[in-house]
């Protein structure tokens, strides 16, 4: 009886086990990921927040990815300006640039999560009017203007391109130092800051300008003043910042309004 | 081979039976499939006239049905600028199983008309599999086919018999398969309800 009771106790352990028993919701297997937080930063850009309230129910269902996405349209779709995430404990950030946004639109973000069976979004929050707050250089120079310093006259430039597609913008002017800025990212309204490296990062700029037979680049450390005025347009301002010819210190000051 | 001795044996002492079960897959196979009704037909031997052990022979089919008419999948894509999550669909339209099960039944408790027995088959088969997957950016592919599988099944019943002709079998089993295209494990429980008719009498 003992031995029939230990075979019957065996076989019902083993169908009873049912390894992996399905969820009664195949919601439940995908994960749970909240937008907490959409907040515009100074500089234009925007801080998203997210949480993973449920990796899914099952125990194999880790976390494989998380990020946010935005569009204009009300539920945005995972590739819509894609930004992965890093977890840390249930919470993740991103930041979308500042040069992304048009002031005009309303932008809804969304959050993401995938683990082993698939994916799920999180809520969407709208924001309108994403601007950076205003940026006032400590100089006041008329527009398009150039005066590179020491016994130069000021001139005034006569051409404007830019930015192109590697960010740079180029300003000439015939009775004048021709300017050409080039950044690491796209514009936007903020503070950066000028580097002698031909190949700036992140928020740096490298202004070089020849005139004449005179040529040279501002030094590194100085404040490149920009506000970004319409979806392609920005006002560039730097106010008395040094570059060295020869053994001098020079300042240069120039004002330029792009197309 | 045991089993495969019982079941010829004890075909010519054959006594039909017809189960309707219900199918619970389990595992990542119950993820992607609902469960379902069907059905098991065979012939089986007897517990009476002193024996043990019985050979079972049945064929049983079974049309599963997807839980999501679309399962959101992902993919990831490297390039120079890093990785991209690239949502996509897996949509199953067929999954049909046929499966031929030989074993024995094994009777732990042996009254004159009421039996608790403990089971085990083996199956071999074949599924028919029709899907398309499709991942945006990155990918977009159907399938049309199928392939053989192989596994075991192990059963818990009990059976009463209601007069010398028929009898009630109430069974819950739990199997296991390997299929060779498109590759999986596949794992499943179901809880039957038969009738057994005696042709020798």
């Amino acid at each position: 009886m003992k031995k029939r009771m230990i075979m019957i106790c065996t076989l019902l352990i083993f169908l009873n086990s049912a390894c992996k028993k399905p969820l009664k919701d195949v919601n439940d297997y995908f994960p749970v990921v909240k937008t907490v937080a959409a907040i515009v930063q100074p500089d234009g850009s925007v801080l998203l927040t997210g949480e993973v309230e449920s990796s899914g129910k099952t125990k194999d269902a880790a976390i494989r990815y998380v990020g946010f996405c935005v569009s204009t349209v009300t539920e945005p779709k995972m590739l819509d300006r894609q930004l992965i995430a890093e977890l840390s404990g249930t919470k993740f950030t991103a930041t979308y640039s500042g040069s992304l946004f048009n002031v005009d639109s309303i932008y809804h973000f969304r959050s993401w999560g995938s683990n082993r069976y698939g994916y799920a979004y999180g809520n969407s929050i709208a924001l309108d009017s994403i601007i950076a707050e205003p940026v006032t250089p400590p100089c006041n120079l008329p527009n398009n203007m150039i005066n590179i310093g020491a016994s130069q006259p000021t001139a005034y430039y006569d051409a404007i391109s830019g930015p192109d597609t590697d960010y740079s913008i180029v300003a000439t002017s015939f009775n004048g130092p021709s300017v050409t800025f080039k950044f690491a990212t796209a514009l936007t309204t903020g503070v950066f800051q000028t580097t002698t490296d031909p190949t700036p990062t992140g928020k740096q700029v490298n202004v070089s300008f020849y005139y004449q037979f005179i040529s040279g680049a501002l030094n590194a450390g100085s404040k490149v003043f920009v506000k970004k005025m319409n979806a392609t347009g920005f006002e560039i301002t730097i106010c008395e910042a040094p570059w060295v010819y020869n053994t001098s210190t020079l300042y240069l000051n120039t004002h330029l309004i792009t197309p | 081979m045991i089993a495969l001795l019982l079941s010829v044996t004890e075909i010519t002492l054959a006594q039909v039976i017809v189960k309707g079960y219900h199918y619970h897959p389990t595992g990542d196979f119950g993820f992607v499939f609902k469960p379902t009704f069907s059905a098991e037909l065979g012939v089986m031997g007897s517990f009476i006239e002193g024996r043990k052990l019985r050979g079972v022979v049945t064929g049983t089919y079974v049309k599963l049905k997807p839980r999501l008419n679309e399962i959101p999948i992902t993919g990831v894509r490297s390039d120079g600028t890093g990785d991209h999550i690239l949502p996509g669909t897996q949509s199953f339209k067929k999954y049909n199983i046929a499966q031929l099960l030989l074993g024995f039944d094994y009777a732990f408790i042996r009254k004159e008309k009421f039996f608790v027995y403990g089971g085990f088959d083996l199956t071999v088969g074949r599924a028919n599999v029709v899907y398309t997957e499709y991942v945006q950016t990155y990918m977009e592919s159907s399938y049309d086919g199928g392939g053989v599988l192989g596994g075991c099944r192990f059963r818990l019943g009990a059976e009463y018999l209601l007069n010398p002709y028929f009898s009630l079998l109430i069974n819950a089993q739990r199997g296991g398969w390997l299929l060779t295209d498109p590759a999986a494990i596949n794992f499943a429980n179901d809880y039957g309800l038969g009738v057994k008719y005696n042709l020798n009498l």
